[in-house]
């Protein structure tokens, strides 16, 4: 099987491309995770189907459109998705989550509307709702990798300011740090690297790829950049080893390793289990010496 | 003393109709220690905003460090502790070390990155406080008063001229308040540090500080500690007259 993944381009393809996502996602997603805004990644990505529904529309009817990938469409969608987020969590000051809702029902009703009006477009639309990451080609891996990087360098540049702002952003703005304008910056970003994750996990699961891996490693309560570190780790194993299984078992990609990522956080979930258990033991034994 | 750190005059603010300050006149000198006094909704939170310059008055003028607030680019000048509640989530994935060095994020300056001689800075501020041996140690594992020793370290590390306290022994038990007190005392005495510290608790006012404000909307009182002690009783039913609850407190 190894072979096969030196042989085909195809699976190379996959395989670099869900690297990179696998690198860049929880890097994002740790500081929507501990800003308590991990589902704003959910909301976005359905709005992301609604704007590759939208490039799809355009390609079909416009000749000009044929050669561009519909995911640029879904990509400024996103962006735009993530500058109203903003600006709705400010009407409802205390009911921020609204704009979740708000969002993700939007643009899976615009998505849908679009869709139809395209007759279905004759393009696989499973595929964009769970991914598939074999049907990855040349172009999507550049875009994905450009997007990958800006996205690297932001949180590099920027990542003591987005510490101090996630850790207690009351703190960070009165002692000078331009909160408003890092945040505007950082939505973008994440809408960027969830339009292009798409690729490779699907609307339906992106949001996991940001949350699952970082969730897994918060339960081992490091320090702020191990954890950071652990939630790529954790990442990169559940996308090659998802790769692998669904190539091996024949199922779908996005599933695949979603459920990978799932499998680990259940296991580091009952190794502290129980290692708390024995560790219990020990110190009753001692004890009763 | 002598160098005036923080002049307000004629400061007065309002949330739409409802006026919440009026006619705020209060000067902080280098090296004093003022605690502010008032019922709740007496307008010291806000008052200390204005000092921070997250707010700007509706009237007056606030000069800080000797120009005007809206001049005053270097906020790190100032170091500021909350009220521990509502700062952090519990379970956040941090080191104390971590948190500490967030307090230099903006005297920094964009892009550039932590070096050893802001770890080096950690460590000094971690002595001062008395936590050296919990420097690894994940933020979350920390009790209430320990958590609230290491946000006077985050504070103390951009080395403010001016540190502002917002109620900040609320939900701490009362072993570590004594302890805490202790800490800005001694940081009071040692350091030459100036501090504004609003709280509830008129014993520590009492106690700890050198001037004493007592707000009510107004300011009611503005001198000394032992001023204030003479007309205790007096001020405080003036201040808190129109207040249901009455305070009752022991020396």
């Amino acid at each position: 099987m190894i072979t096969d993944f030196l042989e085909y381009a195809f699976l190379q393809h996959a395989l670099i491309a869900g690297m990179v996502v696998g690198l860049v996602s929880p890097l994002v997603g740790i500081f929507l995770v501990v800003r308590r805004l991990s589902l704003i990644a959910e909301a976005l990505s359905h709005i992301t189907l609604s704007g590759v529904a939208a490039g799809l529309l355009l390609q079909k009817n416009f000749a000009f459109f044929a050669g561009i990938s519909p995911l640029f469409a879904g990509m400024g969608f996103a962006v735009i998705g993530s500058v109203v987020v903003e600006r709705i969590r400010q009407f409802y000051r205390s009911f921020q989550e609204l704009a979740i809702p708000i969002l993700l029902s939007g643009g899976i009703a615009i998505g849908v509307v679009l869709i139809g009006l395209g007759n279905g477009f004759g393009v696989d639309i499973s595929g964009l709702l769970f991914g598939n990451i074999l049907a990855i080609n040349k172009q999507d891996l550049v875009l994905i990798s450009i997007v990958a990087f800006l996205a690297i360098c932001f949180i590099y540049l920027f990542f003591k300011e987005l510490f101090a702002l996630a850790f207690d952003e009351e703190h960070a703005v009165l002692t000078g740090i331009r909160g408003k304008w890092i945040h505007l910056i950082f939505m973008v970003m994440v809408a960027m690297v969830i339009s292009v994750a798409i690729r490779v996990v699907g609307i339906l699961l992106v949001s996991a790829l940001m949350t699952l891996p970082v969730a897994t490693s918060m339960q081992l309560s490091l320090s702020f950049r191990k954890t950071a570190f652990f939630s790529v780790l954790f990442a990169e194993f559940s996308i090659v080893a998802g790769l692998v299984f669904a190539y091996w078992l024949d199922i779908a990609s996005g599933g695949a390793i979603v459920l990978v990522s799932i499998a680990l956080l259940l296991l580091v979930i009952i190794g502290k289990k129980l290692i708390s258990v024995v560790q219990y033991k020990k110190a009753n034994v001692r004890g009763e010496r | 003393m002598g160098k005036t750190i923080l002049q307000l005059e004629d400061v007065s603010y309002s949330y739409q109709h409802q006026s919440v300050l009026e006619d705020v006149t209060l000067s902080v000198e280098e090296g004093q220690f003022l605690g502010i006094v008032g019922p709740n909704g007496s307008g010291k939170s806000t008052l200390l905003k204005i000092a921070l310059g997250v707010l700007e008055p509706r009237k007056g003028t606030v000069t800080i460090f000797g120009s005007s607030m809206r001049k005053q680019k270097q906020k790190y000048n100032i170091g500021y502790v909350s009220q521990k509640s509502n700062s952090f989530q519990r379970d956040f994935p941090a080191t104390v070390e971590e948190v500490i060095a967030a307090g230099l994020a903006s005297k920094k300056g964009i892009i550039r990155r932590y070096n050893k001689k802001d770890y080096f800075l950690v460590d000094e501020v971690l002595e001062q406080v008395g936590l050296q041996h919990l420097r690894k140690r994940n933020i979350g594992q920390l009790s209430g008063g320990q958590q609230q020793r290491v946000f006077i370290a985050r504070a103390l590390i951009s080395k403010p001229k001016l540190l502002i306290l917002d109620e900040p022994t609320v939900g701490i038990d009362r072993e570590s308040t004594k302890q805490f007190y202790d800490l800005l005392h001694h940081l009071h005495k040692n350091s030459g540090l100036t501090l504004i510290m609003v709280t509830h608790d008129i014993g520590v006012v009492t106690t700890l500080v050198d001037q004493v404000a007592c707000l009510n909307k107004k300011l009611f009182f503005h001198g000394t500690r032992s001023l204030f002690v003479k007309q205790e009783k007096e001020l405080l039913s003036k201040a808190y007259n129109h207040d249901v609850q009455v305070i009752s407190h022991q020396h």
